[in-house]
């Protein structure tokens, strides 16, 4: 520790050092007092928003497809907010979107300042109970949701034409995906239900990367989500290098799974399964992976606010998104970015998330033990 | 093709374009010149204006950011030995040397005309191996990934400079530390302490300040006086362009590296600066004034890091996997344009990629004019007392390091590696090993865990596995006979 002795400034330095620590603190402190303080309280729904910002937190970075999805929602709400408001997306990405979640939470008042846009990985670290999860959506109020759905493919030399094929397999098929807590589960429960013969091939850092894996034959079975499945299997599937099978399928209002309207030609989990086996699915697996596509493909994409925004608020915000969801331009631009799925408002989205969240318990009993026996997870 | 490309040109030249890309340019030299802003955070700045913009003028806007992002970095790396960002690290090793001899505006002006030049070839490159790319990305496996990451941590040996053993062990300190957060295939998290902070690993930015800028801070302040030992500006910009012509080949050399590993989606591109810096060192004969203040050591990298980003365009435009930091967020932007990375980037939408390229090129040129005018001025900041520079150099540092995520975590954490990086400077620790390991931790145990669950033992005898590993063997033992076998005290032959 020759240095440590050498340490001493000299004392010009000290000085300096001094006056610039108070110049931040000064700035500190005006940034924090910048925070307008208007009484919202009492106000009704239809003037609620009249030059008020509203914050949007995104729990991702800037420029994937949950932002992308914020921001074109972001732009339309805020013409339908009335004059003066604005809508503003804030990043805070980190830890899968549980960082930004959790701010959420925590950190923001429920004055009806904040929302928070939460993805189909939000939803699962809430239902598999990551351990630094401190939201929950049972103390949130829902605005809007979008599903996304995805499309699971097959190599060509597998000799599989079609998901009715699939007895026929003859050999292990290789799955390569992120991890199994996040959107691969959705596959990887597909398999189990289907009674696949799967080695999951787990760590690929994006989608993207799992997907040249499959090009390159290092994996041989797939899912892309579907507007990755627009741009970039669409051209493999054409040109003979790619064989769709399934899609996951969407739920409707009575909590059957139906046909992905961007994929009307393939079948869902659903008909694969009767297909296969000859009767409808049913027992823990079939719940499970029902739970889970109703929160990681029907309510893929979601706005949220506090339980205790006030009630105008959240009627404001309800109001227009419903004016939202019908105009022409917007969903011009969301069928073009997204495809073309429906959205829902409020008590729609209430519904739906009932379904992801009654879970029976010994699907869930079943879901933790195939978690914990086959991919390592024993923290739940 | 060639049309298709006039086409495009013509495209870029209309006044609106050229002013967006102008603006852009704006954009990323000032995050650029700031110590620890990102690719992240000029998106940040620009992508409430690209919603709802014309897809060509929206691309124009960020591709001429991207493009002299690694340019202005270059101020604070030879001026003030603070990292402009991750890719400028390694200018520091020689570029601060060189501004404490008063050469800082000779070393400014090779670092800009390298880069420049680093960028042009990065452009070209990329038009003449569009159409077989696809097919040469799609031969790298994750074993052939896991072996390259491989070549990669063997330069610790080669930047440890005399100290082989101190490199191993700090190169293995940097992938512990990089091992810190979400582990990259399974569910677990490590060394996290229940810090939500810690989740997703210390962030490189934070890393790279608190390694090299903290400590350089604080001997400046114990020295007490200004950067620059000497009391007048040395030679200017024109000795800075005949080091460059004089080393064309060194310049060319390290382009090629730059784009080579800009190519390879997922190696972390962010080493290609010490990478290159290291061929640099491990090619000469000569290699005394290493560290010292060679102008190469500043051109090498400085030809890479900008090089890097026209061949990371590849990955990020044909497959949808940015290459870089730099290049995630331009992919942002293409998504928020509607526009998909994909396949059809080399057919529907070839109109696109190649404005793109132009626009690369083009900002290359404009960002250097705009970096080089200055610099003699800004060349001056060497000679301001330390007891005033610095608190303003702190300020910015954290301001820096805070921008990473916006969590208070991101200054402490800076504290933390700022007093390790002072006690392995004070101690002749080398610490560029560390920053490599650091960066290459988390895809060297990702390619190395799929290999396994995939391959089994199988994975070692792919031929591309044999032939990189081959490559490592011969390269660390013919570095370590050079090194040896060099004159203390010799001149160039």
């Amino acid at each position: 520790m020759r240095g440590i002795r050498s340490l001493i400034f000299p004392r010009g330095a000290w000085f300096h050092f001094g006056a610039s620590a108070w110049i931040v603190a000064a700035l500190a402190l005006a940034l924090t007092s910048c925070e307008g303080a208007a009484d919202l309280e009492g106000r009704t729904a239809e003037e609620f928003y009249d030059g008020v910002r509203l914050d949007v937190i995104v729990p991702f970075g800037p420029g994937g497809g949950t932002d992308t999805w914020a921001r074109l929602v972001a732009s339309f709400l805020q013409q339908e907010l009335g004059p003066g408001s604005s809508v503003q997306i804030i990043n805070i990405a980190g830890a899968s979107s549980i960082a930004g979640a959790n701010d959420f939470a925590l950190r923001r008042r429920p004055d009806g300042r904040t929302a928070l846009v939460s993805a189909g990985t939000t939803f699962f670290a809430y239902l598999l109970g990551e351990p630094m999860v401190r939201f929950d959506y049972r103390e949130m109020r829902a605005i809007l949701s979008s599903p996304a759905g995805g499309v699971v493919f097959i190599r060509p030399e597998l000799g599989i034409g079609s998901a009715a094929a699939l007895r026929d397999l003859q050999e292990q098929v290789v799955y390569g995906g992120i991890s199994a807590t996040g959107n691969d589960l959705l596959a990887l429960l597909a398999f189990e239900l289907l009674e696949l013969d799967f080695l999951p091939v787990l760590g690929y850092g994006t989608k993207g990367a799992s997907r040249i894996a499959f090009e390159q034959g290092e994996t041989n079975i797939e899912y892309q989500t579907s507007p990755a499945y627009r741009s970039n299997v669409v051209p493999l599937v054409e040109r003979g290098l790619a064989v769709p099978l399934f899609s996951f399928g969407l739920l409707n209002s009575a909590g059957e799974v139906v046909r992905d309207p961007v994929f009307p030609d393939l079948p869902t989990v659903f008909e694969v399964y009767r297909s296969l086996n000859g009767q409808d699915p049913s027992g823990p697996a079939w719940d499970a992976y029902r739970a889970m596509l109703a929160a990681g493909i029907e309510m893929q994409k979601s706005l949220w606010m506090h339980q205790d925004a006030p009630e105008a608020s959240v009627e404001a915000l309800r109001t227009a998104a419903r004016r939202v969801i019908v105009n022409p331009e917007f969903l011009e631009q969301a069928t073009q970015r997204m495809g073309d799925y429906p959205f829902y408002v409020g008590e729609d989205v209430e519904d739906l998330f009932r379904l992801a969240v009654e879970i029976p318990p010994e699907a869930m009993d079943w879901l933790t033990e195939l978690l914990r026996v086959r991919y390592g997870l024993d923290r739940m | 093709m060639i049309e298709a490309a006039f086409h495009a040109l013509l495209a870029l030249l209309e006044p609106a374009r050229i002013l967006m890309m102008v603006a852009g340019v704006g954009v990323g030299l000032c995050v650029g010149l700031i110590p620890g802003l990102s690719g992240t955070v000029g998106m940040s700045l620009v992508l409430p204006f690209v919603f709802g913009m014309d897809p060509s003028s929206a691309m124009a806007l960020l591709i001429g950011m991207v493009a002299v992002m690694h340019t202005a970095d270059t101020f604070p790396s030879v001026l003030l030995g603070v990292p402009g960002s991750s890719g400028s690290q390694a200018t520091i090793v020689d570029g601060y040397p060189l501004a404490r001899k008063g050469e800082a505006s000779r070393a400014l002006s090779a670092a800009f005309f390298s880069s420049m030049i680093g960028g042009l070839i990065g452009a070209v490159a990329v038009f003449l191996f569009l159409p077989v790319t696809r097919p040469l990305v799609l031969a790298l496996g994750s074993p052939e990934l896991f072996m390259l990451t491989i070549l990669g941590l063997s330069m610790v040996g080669v930047l440890a400079g005399q100290r082989p053993l101190l490199g191993i062990v700090s190169g293995t300190l940097g992938l512990l530390l990089g091992a810190v957060g979400a582990a990259p295939a399974a569910p677990h998290y490590r060394f996290t302490f229940d810090a939500l902070y810690l989740f997703d690993g210390i962030p490189l930015a934070v890393v790279a300040l608190g390694l090299f800028a903290l400590p350089e801070l604080l001997d400046l302040l114990v020295r007490g006086r200004a950067i620059a030992d000497v009391p007048k500006l040395g030679s200017g910009w024109m000795t800075g362009l005949k080091d460059v012509i004089g080393n064309r080949w060194l310049v060319f050399r390290s382009s090629v590296l730059g784009v080579g590993v800009g190519l390879i989606p997922g190696l972390g591109g962010s080493v290609v600066d010490w990478l290159s810096y290291g061929q640099a060192v491990q090619s000469s004969s000569d290699r005394q004034e290493f560290g010292r203040g060679d102008i190469r050591g500043v051109i090498a990298p400085e030809s890479s890091n900008n090089a890097k980003e026209g061949g990371t365009l590849i990955p990020t435009l044909i497959f949808g996997i940015p290459g870089s930091g730099t290049t995630a967020v331009l992919l942002g932007g293409l998504l928020l344009l509607g526009l998909e990375a994909g396949p059809q980037m080399l057919d529907a939408n070839l109109d696109v990629t190649l404005l793109i390229l132009w626009t690369l090129a083009l900002a290359n040129v404009v960002g250097t004019l705009a970096c080089l005018l200055p610099s003699r001025f800004i060349a001056r900041l060497s000679f301001v007392p330390a007891s005033r520079l610095a608190p303003f150099l702190l300020v910015i540092m954290l301001f820096g390091a805070y921008q990473s995520t916006r969590h208070w975590g991101d200054l402490v954490a800076f504290g933390a590696i700022g007093l390790l990086g002072w006690l392995m400077k004070q101690n002749g620790w080398p610490r560029p090993p560390l920053l490599i390991g650091f960066v290459l931790a988390a895809a060297s145990e990702r390619y190395l865990w799929i290999s396994w669950t995939r391959y089994g033992w199988e994975w070692m005898t792919h031929p591309g596995v044999l032939i990189i590993g081959a490559v490592t063997v011969v390269l660390t033992i013919t570095g370590a006979r050079m090194k040896r076998s060099a004159v203390p005290g010799g001149g160039a032959p």
